[in-house]
């Protein structure tokens, strides 16, 4: 494992708020060094979010209300400042359909829900080279 | 078609349901087809789009609601569920569950699910394709079921 103690900020995108403190429990008990957790309801929060602070990981859900998280994407793809935040899906839809469509999009992970809380924290470790 | 994907949601469901609540929600639940559900049930739809369309339906007991709540937000102090946590609850339990099953029901043409809402008349409009229940050891009942919008075939004579 990677000795590298950096901390990250992450943003957790997702429209439900049980799921958005499941995920930030989740990484409270990862292990993974985390400086700050933000959250969002949906892509135009999420983008609000990443304009208004440094975010290192985003971990989002596809299907939101206002804007979805391929959408959210295709925004971060198309923003200079954003492009290279990473992006780890995290969804129930696990068809190797919207898999490859979200890694068109750029998403550099992706977690299939139900999931261990140790296949999010070896998602993020490798998504992050940590 | 339609009368292999109910019998195949079947078997999906009983791998799918189990492994939501264990993963998730940290419950272990069998089938029961006598496992019963009170009138003040919470019940919830989801519907999606795919190949094909339909509709899930979820109810479970307010009381059964909470304690997998609790699970699932690590809440272990005496303070009680929100009714908009139990709500909650309920939603992404049925979310979770209908993804699972349609991830592997319809993975060769995808699938998108509605956002789940509380809907009281979830189980009254018409038999569906297919039912379960299922009893869990937090005590409790759960029950599930899918409608598809196309019809099933007849059976060949």
């Amino acid at each position: 494992m990677n000795t590298d103690a950096r901390e990250v900020s992450v943003l957790v995108v997702d429209d439900s708020p049980l799921m958005r403190s499941f995920i930030r429990r989740v990484l409270a008990m990862s292990g993974v060094p985390t400086r700050e957790v933000f959250e969002a309801g949906d892509g135009q929060s999420a983008l609000d979010v990443m304009g208004n602070s440094r975010i290192d990981l985003v971990l989002s859900d596809i299907n939101m209300p206002r804007m979805t998280g391929s959408e959210m994407m295709q925004r971060m793809c198309d923003t200079p400042e954003l492009r290279s935040i990473p992006v780890i899906v995290v969804s129930t839809d696990a068809t190797q359909q919207r898999m490859d469509a979200m890694l068109r999009l750029g998403a550099r992970g992706y977690i299939r829900k139900p999931f261990q809380p140790e296949s999010l924290r070896s998602e993020i470790e490798r998504v992050l080279g940590m | 078609m339609g009368s292999t994907i109910i019998s195949g949601i079947s078997d999906l469901c009983g791998r799918c349901v189990p492994e939501v609540l264990e993963t998730m929600f940290f419950a272990m639940a069998i089938e029961n087809e006598q496992a019963q559900t009170s009138d003040e049930a919470v019940s919830v739809r989801v519907l999606f789009r795919g190949a094909p369309s339909g509709e899930f339906g979820l109810r479970a007991d307010p009381g059964l609601l909470a304690t997998l709540g609790a699970a699932f937000l690590g809440k272990f102090d005496d303070e009680p569920l929100t009714p908009a946590e139990v709500s909650q609850t309920a939603c992404e339990l049925a979310n979770m569950v209908c993804g699972s099953v349609l991830s592997e029901a319809e993975s060769d043409c995808g699938f998108d699910l509605d956002e789940p809402q509380i809907d009281a008349h979830a189980f009254g409009d018409g038999p569906p394709d297919c039912e379960m229940r299922f009893e869990l050891d937090t005590g409790g009942a759960m029950e599930i079921r899918f409608r598809f919008a196309e019809p099933a075939p007849a059976s060949a004579s």
